[in-house]
């Protein structure tokens, strides 16, 4: 699996989470940050 | 706060150069007033790096990054090992504060990820749901990222989200001297900020021609280079040799900061080499053009004159598309080279110098302020016109109330001087505050409903949910008459983020706290209410039949 395929696992996972209103832990939040930095990189 | 030693805050600054000089101009101040404080500022390194010689001088610790740092390993655990370790690191430095001031996704969840004991800012919650607690971040958050009514200098905003008292700013060193030359940069970030090439090759030209002691200096990153060198070479300016000297792409922040310290006037867009300019206190003449909102972003400092587009689209938002630039013509070249001419020639710049030396054409399009400090922080003066205009007057009346109800500081203003157009529009407007104030008033009626009933021993949960979805009802009804009176947004969207952020364990806390928003949101409403009707009156008492809209 790629990078890019690996990530958009775990967002897909933390998605999930957030759409069942579950709270995330830190290792999910620090995947957040990594994820809204790629996002932002891409504007 | 830690056991021993100096209270440690963390400073979020994840956007663009401009930002960041911004957030120092306003940290420098914070730290005069609190120097037993220890201050890191958390930055991304490619806008960091190249004013790393500038933001030393304010913060004790400087922490850049960049996102490739992270992803120098083929696996995302060992991508994720990498930030998981940045964040250990960072939190290693033990935070008593985190103040995020970027208002951008990445940091709001860098925000949440340091432990501390207070945050500002915006941050998420444990639900990756967005949270603001801090009033004037709610005041960023719901009146600056969305809305064009914001009066205030984000340095000042940076300065009372930080709880910065007194305006402490830059001194003129009276011993360095000014050359005569003038600084020049026709660039910035975005086609719809800033001239294009004819228009500055006009400029350069009657500056030469206006100024012929002076020597002209175009400044500018690499990217801006072969622009630069295209003005350059512009036919006009052929005769120009061993007066204009082009440093975009050769000379870096640093020199141009040099450059500047020594010139007799910056002349530019509203962007990074601005604030530059306003740190060596180099007279300014900034162009706003655009998005760009002067009130915001014009050059912290006193010896500033901003000049921008009288257009009714001005400023524009960042996703509007527009090819023709309409704005970009209302002001012209000969306006700014007779501005430029008195600044140049020590004359006072005010509204009779506009209206001795430019023409009613050109001075008809374009609104000029002049920056002075007054107590609550940088404020511009608009001197090309007689009367303010209607989004100016509501400016004016949103100064008074944010600084009475987010800062607990009384400023006095007189009452606005209008013309009878702006009035009438203004009487429409009285209509609109007292929709909102009934609206805040009914808002206060139902959260008393919802306590009651909640306080019960048996509380009828059909009762609480009628009036929780009259309330629901309530946030359309502002968006209705924000539609219809589109500059009450400041108080309306304020209101509604303070509201997202209602702290409170259940329905009786959230309620709790509900109400007293909806008691603040309805004075505030009455007390603009006041302003309007007293600005109108004298309108009324002469002409009333005029008013009938």
């Amino acid at each position: 699996m790629s990078i890019q395929e690996e990530i958009h696992k775990a967002m897909a996972e933390i998605q999930q989470k957030v759409n069942k209103n579950e709270e995330l832990t830190t290792s999910e939040m620090e995947m957040l940050f990594l994820s809204s930095l790629i996002e932002e990189e891409a504007k | 706060m830690n056991n021993q030693g100096p209270l440690k805050i963390a400073i979020i600054q994840l956007t663009r150069i401009g930002d960041l000089i911004q957030t120092a101009q306003a940290v420098r101040q914070f730290k005069a007033e609190n120097p037993e404080t220890e201050i890191t500022l958390i930055a991304r390194r490619k806008f960091g790096k190249g004013i790393l010689f500038f933001l030393e001088t304010v913060f004790d610790d400087i922490v850049l990054f960049d996102t490739k740092d992270f992803f120098t390993k083929p696996t995302l655990d060992e991508v994720r090992g990498n930030s998981h370790k940045f964040i250990f690191d960072l939190n290693q430095k033990k935070f008593d504060v985190s103040v995020n001031l970027s208002f951008n996704k990445s940091s709001s969840y860098l925000n949440t990820l340091i432990n501390c004991k207070l945050r500002l800012g915006l941050h998420r919650n444990n639900f990756s749901e967005i949270s603001v607690n801090d009033n004037w971040s709610k005041y960023v958050y719901s009146n600056v990222l969305a809305s064009n009514n914001n009066p205030f200098s984000l340095v000042d905003i940076y300065r009372y989200i930080l709880g910065s008292q007194d305006v402490l700013t830059l001194n003129e060193d009276s011993t360095i001297e000014r050359k005569k030359q003038i600084i020049l940069h026709p660039f910035a970030s975005d086609k719809k900020k800033k001239w294009g090439i004819n228009k500055w090759n006009e400029l350069i030209f009657k500056l030469a021609k206006d100024n012929p002691d002076y020597s002209l200096h175009i400044v500018g990153g690499p990217e801006d280079s072969t622009e630069a060198q295209r003005i350059a070479h512009s036919p006009a300016l052929k005769n120009l040799n061993g007066k204009l000297f082009i440093h975009a792409g050769t000379t870096n922040i640093s020199g141009t900061y040099q450059l500047l310290m020594e010139s007799a006037l910056f002349i530019g867009h509203d962007s990074l080499v601005s604030h530059i300019a306003a740190e060596t206190l180099t007279p300014s003449i900034v162009l706003s053009l655009g998005t760009v909102r002067p009130h915001e972003t014009t050059a912290y400092q006193a010896n500033v004159i901003n000049v921008s587009p009288r257009n009714k689209c001005f400023p524009c938002q960042v996703e509007t598309r527009c090819d023709s630039l309409p704005c970009h013509n209302s002001i012209s070249h000969q306006a700014i080279s007779i501005i430029a001419q008195g600044v140049l020639n020590k004359q006072t710049i005010d509204r009779q110098y506009l209206k001795t030396n430019i023409n009613t054409f050109q001075l008809d399009t374009i609104q000029v302020y002049t920056s002075e400090y007054q107590n609550t922080g940088l404020v511009l003066n608009e001197i090309s016109e007689n009367y303010l205009s209607l989004e100016d007057v509501f400016k004016n009346f949103y100064k008074i109330i944010w600084q009475c109800y987010l800062r607990d500081t009384d400023i006095n203003l007189a009452l606005p001087e209008i013309s009878e157009n702006t009035a009438k529009q203004l009487y429409r407007y009285q209509d609109g505050v007292n929709y909102l104030y009934e609206i805040y008033n009914f808002g206060s009626t139902f959260s008393n409903k919802i306590i009651q009933e909640a306080e019960k021993s048996a509380p009828n949960i059909e009762v609480i949910q009628e009036n929780i979805k009259k309330l629901s009802e309530l946030d359309q009804l502002c968006e209705i008459t924000k539609r219809s009176y589109p500059l009450l947004s400041g108080l309306i969207d304020y209101f509604y983020v303070h509201k997202a952020n209602t702290p409170g364990n259940n329905i009786l806390e959230i309620s709790k706290n509900n109400l007293l928003t909806y008691y603040d949101a309805s004075n505030l409403a009455a007390v603009l209410y006041e302003f309007v009707e007293k600005s109108v009156s004298p309108y009324l008492d002469t002409a009333p039949k005029n008013m009938e809209v």
